[in-house]
């Protein structure tokens, strides 16, 4: 059992780096936690700029009707703003908006970086309105201007009934998103804490250590033991703050989130460990862990959602078990525990076995080589 | 000839070229495949729409010769809507259809619809607000009807005149590439892990390393030693990100100024190379630590500068503009960014000297170190 206590030395040794790397990545992870749907459905508001160069009654109605739709926003330069996503885009009133309606002629002008759907939105928006205005007023019907306005809101006004199927809402949707996010967390430090661990063991005076103390085996399963109580006692950590983030709107679903970041630390010991049979350096491991990581947090979609991937990337990442892993957690999301569900689960069980049963028979190999 | 001899001692490495070459080139390959989509994410797309058959939807033909008017560009064939319909009721199978393939699920009613979606979001808004459009349109007539009949036929030819009244303007010098900020945080992280070469010219002439013991009995001044390694390891820094910008640029066809671009390295370079000395000076531990440490400080200033979510930078810059400034990944990003959208301008001027500024406060702290201690 001496290997053991030396594992922990280790680990213990490294404290400060741990808590840093840890620490780095918890409020990467924090950052990264955002609202997701609502089970209620809302009027989606665009954030834009509105110019009126115009200035009349007909400019300031146009603005009060649009405040159902929009929230406006006063902005010196509507390209930067764009950029950085403060405004969606930017409506400007042209002057004689009430005559350039009246002779179909360009009113309104809609700034944008790119036509995309929340353009395609606002301009149906506007273009009912500017289409009502302009019924009403060639129709003649003797009513004021306000009348006019207020009977295009009132038309304006109905709506259809939405009614949203879905169980989501913005809590668990944020829990999710932070447990995909935790499948990076987890493969960065295992694969440098269990590949630090494996690198040291794998040391020739180490190894030379165990073999005169005679208890060969004793020691090995004691590492492997030893490997896994830290896998275990990280994916704790990680469910105690996972719990701490959510104490608010804490729900059983973060058990079950819990229990998948704790399968994904048990798959990826026995995967850090192959690694690290085969690396040498600590210093070499430190640049697998990082590299690796970001490789397959990219294309398993952790950082960009499945649906911004193309489907040669997703079909690719079915490869690698963090993509499982983000299944189990988008299972949870939908709460759909259907078969999916269970074959998510048996890949990645599946892949943590592969990769005991490749490391138990590499690393049986390596000291077969060693000795002769 | 002390250059030379340290240049020659750079091929040998291999860690650092490591980080310096191979590691953006292969997360920039990454970029490229795992972002390829990422462009037509906003952009209008079909819309799979199902109607569900009652007796309401039969007495309703307007409904689906609305939606199959409607094309995704002007004067295109492609139709918007993709219609379908469909003769199910219970809310498990409306559930099922939505999981598939289908946007919405539009229910006649007597008097208007009932919109079944899965979520809120954009595309099904779309489907909201055409459906409004007719049953508004519908009360717009019975409004008319109201106050004078006889203009009822009127009041319909009306909503039929294409009015035309508003025009799009483009903004920017670029069209919009929803996936260049990935890159720019990219070449930024590359020029700022001069850092790591920075940790290393330290720990060298560290008393505890033997090239430090050579060092510390020579006669050779130790400030002059180290200025030469470091404008050495800048040197070495900025051939790897020069030949990462010809990779980017070429292979990867990213977007980019070489020469603006490189300017903005060799300032971020220098930046870079003083944080690495600064970690490695203040900070007590193996030579480990400290390169542990300097890994994490790099990836958190990628991580605030959009590396891995363009909308923490975005959520950085409203809620904690400070944090950005001071970061000097997200300074050469900025710069790079308004490069892209407007050439060079005021921002990039005032971020090249935010990354110098950091730069120099960095450097004057490391040679008080220096002076006070033994290396």
């Amino acid at each position: 059992m001496n290997s053991i206590k030396h594992l922990f030395k280790i680990i213990y040794k490294n404290k400060l780096f741990i808590l840093i790397f840890l620490t780095v990545f918890l409020v990467m992870a924090f950052l990264f936690t955002k609202g997701g749907a609502s089970d209620v459905y809302t009027n989606q508001q665009i954030k834009i700029s509105f110019v009126d160069r115009d200035q009349s009654i007909y400019s300031q109605n146009l603005k009060k009707y649009l405040e159902k739709y929009c929230v406006f926003k006063e902005v010196e330069d509507p390209l930067d703003e764009m950029i950085y996503l403060h405004i969606d885009l930017e409506v400007i009133v042209k002057e004689n908006y009430y005559q350039n309606i009246m002779n179909k002629e360009e009113a309104l002008t809609i700034q944008i970086t790119q036509k995309n759907q929340n353009s395609f939105y606002l301009e149906s928006i506007l273009q009912k309105y500017n289409q009502l205005m302009y019924s009403y007023h060639q129709l003649d019907l003797g009513l004021t201007e306000e009348q006019i306005y207020q009977a295009i809101v009132d038309n304006l006004a109905l709506e259809v009934e939405v009614k949203v199927l879905s169980k989501q809402n913005a809590a668990l949707a944020g829990m999710t998103q932070f447990h995909i996010f935790l499948g990076y967390v987890v493969m960065s430090v295992l694969i440098y804490i269990v590949g630090l661990i494996v690198v040291v063991f794998n040391q020739k005076n180490i190894k030379k250590k165990i073999s005169i103390s005679g208890r060969v085996q004793k020691e090995k399963v004691s590492v492997i033991l030893g490997l896994g109580m830290f896998s275990i006692g990280f994916a704790l950590i990680l469910f105690i703050m996972g719990n701490l983030m959510f104490i608010n709107e804490w729900s059983a679903d973060l058990l079950l989130f819990g229990l998948h970041t704790l399968i994904l630390c048990l798959v990826f010991t026995p995967i850090s460990y192959f690694i690290a049979l085969f690396v040498k350096s600590k210093d070499v491991i430190a640049n697998i862990s990082t590299v690796l990581a970001l490789a397959l947090a990219f294309v398993s979609g952790v950082f960009v959602p499945k649906m911004m991937l193309g489907d040669g990337v997703i079909t690719f990442s079915k490869l690698f078990p963090v993509y499982w892993f983000n299944e189990l957690n988008y299972a949870v999301l939908d709460q759909k525990f259907g078969s999916q569900y269970f074959i998510s689960l048996g890949v990645l069980v599946f892949y943590g076995l592969l990769f005991l049963g490749l490391s138990v028979y590499f690393s049986k190999r390596l000291i077969n080589k060693e000795n002769e | 000839m002390e250059f030379i001899y340290r240049l020659k001692r750079f091929t040998k490495q291999k860690e650092f070229i490591f980080w310096t070459l191979v590691f953006p080139i292969v997360l920039g390959t990454l970029f490229k495949v795992a972002f390829g989509n990422l462009n037509n994410i906003n952009v209008l797309s079909e819309v799979k729409v199902s109607i569900i058959q009652n007796e309401y939807a039969e007495k309703d033909p307007i409904l689906i010769e609305i939606l199959e008017s409607i094309t995704l560009k002007e004067n295109s064939p492609e139709k918007m809507f993709i219609i379908d319909k469909i003769e199910i009721k219970t809310e498990a199978e409306y559930l099922a259809l939505l999981d598939g393939e289908i946007d919405a699920i539009i229910e006649t009613k007597e008097q208007g619809y009932n919109l079944l979606i899965r979520s809120n979001d954009m595309s099904q808004e779309i489907i909201k607000n055409i459906l409004d459009q007719v049953i508004q349109t519908t009360d717009y007539i019975k409004t008319v009807g109201e106050k004078d009949p006889t203009k009822i036929p009127q009041a319909i030819e009306l909503m039929n005149e294409q009015i035309n009244s508003i025009k799009y303007h483009f903004l920017g010098k670029n069209e919009v590439d929803n996936t260049i900020i990935y890159f720019y945080t990219l070449i930024a992280m590359t020029a700022i892990y001069a850092c790591f070469w920075g940790n290393k010219e330290i720990e060298d002439l560290s008393i505890e390393s033997s090239i430090g013991k050579r060092v510390y009995v020579s006669s050779n001044n130790r400030i002059k030693t180290l200025s030469i390694n470091l404008g050495c390891s800048y040197l070495v820094n900025l051939v790897g990100n020069f030949l990462v910008l010809l990779f980017l640029k070429f292979v990867l066809g990213v977007n980019l100024a070489l020469g603006s671009t490189f300017l903005l390295c060799a300032v971020g370079g220098f930046t870079g190379l003083m944080l690495g000395a600064f970690i490695s000076l203040h900070v007590k531990g193996s030579a480990n630590t400290k390169q542990g440490i300097t890994t994490s400080i790099v990836m958190s200033m990628s991580f605030c500068s959009g590396m891995m979510s363009n909308e923490i930078k975005y959520l950085l810059d409203t809620h904690a503009p400070f944090i950005n400034y001071i970061n000097p990944v997200n300074l050469i990003t900025e710069s790079l960014y308004q490069l892209f959208y407007y050439g060079f301008n005021e921002k990039v001027y005032l971020c090249i000297s935010g990354i110098l500024a950091i730069g120099i406060v960095l450097l004057t702290f490391s040679l008080i170190k220096v002076r006070r201690i033994k290396l």
